[in-house]
């Protein structure tokens, strides 16, 4: 727990004190799954079950510290995502979350999962939302994976793994 | 003799036709790299025009018909003739424009130049740039006071506001607000400045004559932008990680409720009793009555609306 706190008080640091570039990417992916939004707003909102169902996570760990609760995700690959919860909200089905530190190549990253009934009778929609920006933070030239298109691709490439994943493990259940 | 007075006559019906009639809102799409023009006598999008990569701020000349867009990531400024709603040129930059505003009498065109930390003062006339001034980090909202004295500058990355006094040419102080300020106007008086912070989740208020903070606001996640009603006694701050707008009463300084808008909501102004929003992450502009303080419409406009500064022309003064 404590190496944890300091692992967040570093992660912290470059999160106040770095600029960004003027323009926030944006990544939005959506996808019908054939259950119930209950049952799939169980799913999404369990902060620490997320390497149930998103591939390229092999654990996730959950701490709170105050009024916070962080988890990390462990990948397959060794690397590691420490994220904070910023809100869940049963009412609109709405989940917040922010990357404090992690091995994705951006800086500031939002994340907003939404879970909808519809379009059709028995069917979900699940919609997630990212917001951030590029790993590389000062004026360019930008050096070589730091650029926003290396943040889009990472960004949406696990969102690809992971929507249809969660359609598959919930519409076996 | 009857000659001069029918033209009198005249000039006065044209000026009153220029003063009623309903302006436009100018809504920058940065995914799209283009503006919608939205008629806020109907809430129609009535024109989409092609600018640079990346628009972002937006500043609107009345009196000029000229429309100003910061293009952030092709470095330029689009001008648009707001009668036909074409580009008619492009100004060329070696920074990176985000925020924009004018001068009261719209000779000059401002630009917080951010990675460069300078303010840009460009001659509306010749399109050139006359001066740049070194401010803070980041520059990102600016906004000229009413008496023309001062341009108030937010510098993000220095958690401040820098006050120019633009007789002298320089920075006379720096106000220390919230964390990451952002998006800024003043009252419809002039008479107070307020300055959103992002990470500080916060508004900070700011008396003229501009010298220290007056009070801090709280407000909800990741505030952006801020625009006051026509009457001055509202303020309306967009929260982008809340997807919502805060509503402050400007008598108490206390948040009196908070409505939920399209996603990530990011730029914000007022006309006719109403409020547009510009929605980054629905690309759609949401807009809420101010008698009411509800949602009364959602106009779809393009990828990644932000629309900085204020995009809609104020009434006349």
């Amino acid at each position: 727990m404590k190496k944890l706190l300091a692992f967040i008080a570093v992660a912290l640091l470059p999160l106040t004190a770095a600029a960004h570039g003027p323009s926030p990417q944006k990544v939005e992916k959506e996808i019908v799954i054939k259950a119930d939004p209950t049952k799939v707003w169980a799913m999404v909102k369990d902060f620490g079950g997320i390497h149930k169902w998103l591939p390229p996570v092999a654990s996730t760990k959950v701490e709170t510290k105050g009024d916070d609760t962080f988890r990390t995700l462990t990948l397959k690959d060794g690397g590691t995502i420490l994220e904070r919860l910023k809100s869940s909200d049963d009412k609109d089905m709405k989940l917040k979350y922010e990357i404090v530190e992690g091995v994705l190549p951006v800086t500031n990253y939002n994340a907003t999962m939404t879970v909808k009934a519809g379009p059709g009778a028995g069917e979900t929609t699940v919609v997630w939302l990212a917001r951030f920006y590029r790993m590389y933070t000062l004026n360019p030239p930008i050096p070589a994976g730091q650029d926003d298109e290396s943040a889009v691709k990472a960004v949406t490439g696990v969102f690809d793994a992971g929507l249809p994943n969660l359609k598959k493990v919930l519409e076996a259940k | 003799m009857s000659f001069t007075i029918q033209s009198l006559l005249i000039s006065l019906i044209l000026l009153a036709n220029q003063a009623g009639a309903a302006p436009f809102a100018y809504i920058t799409n940065q995914g799209s790299n283009s503006v919608s023009v939205i008629d806020v006598a109907n809430n129609q999008v009535i024109s989409t025009i092609p600018v640079g990569k990346a628009p972002v701020g937006v500043a609107v000349a009345s009196s000029l018909q000229r429309v100003f867009i910061s293009n952030v990531e092709s470095q330029s400024i689009s001008v648009i003739n707001s009668s036909t709603n074409q580009v008619t040129s492009e100004i060329l930059l070696s920074g990176s424009p985000v925020g924009l505003t004018l001068s009261r009498d719209e000779k000059t065109l401002y630009v917080a130049d951010w990675f460069a930390d300078q303010v840009l003062a460009i001659d509306t006339a010749s399109n050139k740039t006359l001066r740049s001034l070194a401010v803070g980090k980041a520059p990102a909202g600016l906004i000229e006071s009413h008496d023309g004295q001062f341009l108030l500058v937010a510098n993000r990355d220095s958690n401040d506001v820098a006050v120019i006094n633009l007789e002298q040419g320089k920075v006379v102080r720096r106000i220390a607000v919230g964390q990451h300020p952002f998006g800024l106007t003043l009252s419809p008086d002039g008479q107070v400045l307020y300055v959103v912070n992002v990470y500080g989740n916060s508004l900070s208020v700011i008396d003229a004559p501009f010298e220290r903070l007056s009070a801090t606001i709280a407000v909800k996640d990741h505030p952006y932008c801020v625009a006051l009603s026509g009457d001055g006694k509202t303020i309306y701050v967009t929260n982008t990680g809340d997807d919502s707008v805060s509503v402050i009463d400007t008598i108490n300084r206390r948040v009196t409720q908070t409505i939920a808008v399209g996603s990530v909501p990011e730029g914000i102004s007022y006309s006719n009793k109403q409020i547009y929003v510009a929605s980054w992450g629905d690309n759609l502009v949401s807009v809420i009555d101010t008698t009411s303080n509800k949602l009364v419409a959602s106009i779809p406009t393009g990828q990644q609306s932000r629309a900085f500064g204020q995009f809609i022309a104020v009434a006349a003064h």
